[in-house]
């Protein structure tokens, strides 16, 4: 199963891939918004990861921009922020899940597997899930 | 919820165990930076209904020894790039948990990151140290400064004639 991960930091991104890798996902990183689109209809993840805090197009216009033209794809948006007004923000771009940044080495591998579990199970993509902090 | 320094103190340790598995302990102040020693500074500005700034500042060894635990590599390996990038993204997930102690809604800005020996660092506007809590990461010193902007309110014309 392949997971394509956004994110400008490459301090942070190498964190993610090393939380997807031992959760035995293979993780594609990208670390601008212009590659993501690329990055994905190339490589056909399974499911991809967003940061909130992205420059020049934010984490949640990603999200709205991903979802158009993967409407089915499991969009997981992580932030460094706790989510309050953004899990509604989240919602409303059409993410699928949500994860606190602090939660991504232990928490990311199961939120992926949740979702896609559950897309598995309905084939479609659900409806935002909290991650650790949401549960 | 108000920012307090065992809010910044249990936020910043709780970024520095869960992404770097390092400990963290309060300490007094740190030596006086005598301007002889490399340290990196990442900023995160604060707008809305707060307004201000938070700042993460270690000296260079414990930004590298940090990165070097994010990229997954040996410290020496770890190129300056690199150290800068993760302070920035550390100090990003810091304020950016700090942000729930103050007043909303408000937005982070993406964070800036200095890197050098002797500089000052100046937040745009009036601003005012509100909480500096010093810590220590392996016998290094780390130190989370938050800063309000503090810019006076200026009357209208429209406020002034009417005081006239």
């Amino acid at each position: 199963m392949k997971v394509v991960v956004a994110d400008d930091s490459r301090a942070f991104l190498a964190v993610v891939q090393r939380a997807l890798q031992s959760a035995g996902y293979e993780a594609v990183g990208v670390t601008s918004w212009l590659e993501l689109p690329k990055t994905v209809a190339r490589e056909r993840p399974d499911a991809v990861v967003i940061d909130a805090s992205m420059p020049v197009l934010e984490g949640i216009q990603l999200v709205e921009v991903t979802r158009r033209h993967w409407p089915e794809l499991p969009i997981v948006l992580m932030a460094g922020e706790p989510f309050g007004e953004l899990a509604n923000q989240a919602q409303a771009a059409g993410a699928t899940a949500y994860v606190a940044k602090t939660d991504v080495p232990t928490q990311l591998g199961r939120v992926i597997d949740h979702v896609l579990r559950r897309r598995t199970a309905t084939g479609r993509h659900p409806r935002v899930q909290g991650g650790a902090e949401g549960r | 919820m108000h920012l307090t320094d065992d809010n910044i103190f249990r936020v910043t340790e709780s970024v520095w165990t869960l992404i770097l598995g390092l400990e963290l302990q309060r300490s007094g102040p740190p030596e006086p930076d005598r301007g002889t020693e490399r340290t990196l500074l990442g900023s995160v500005q604060i707008a809305g209904a707060w307004e201000g700034a938070g700042q993460v500042q270690c000296p260079a060894s414990l930004a590298r020894r940090a990165a070097a635990t994010m990229f997954g590599v040996a410290p020496e390996a770890v190129e300056r790039d690199q150290i800068q990038d993760a302070l920035g993204e550390l100090a990003n997930m810091i304020v950016g948990n700090l942000k729930a102690f103050l007043p909303q809604p408000s937005r982070l800005s993406l964070p800036t990151v200095v890197d050098g020996v002797g500089y000052t660092v100046r937040i745009p506007g009036s601003s005012r140290e509100v909480a500096r809590v010093t810590m220590r990461s392996g016998g290094e010193p780390l130190v989370v400064v938050v800063h309000t902007r503090s810019t006076p309110h200026r009357a209208t014309p429209l406020e002034r004639a009417a005081r006239s």
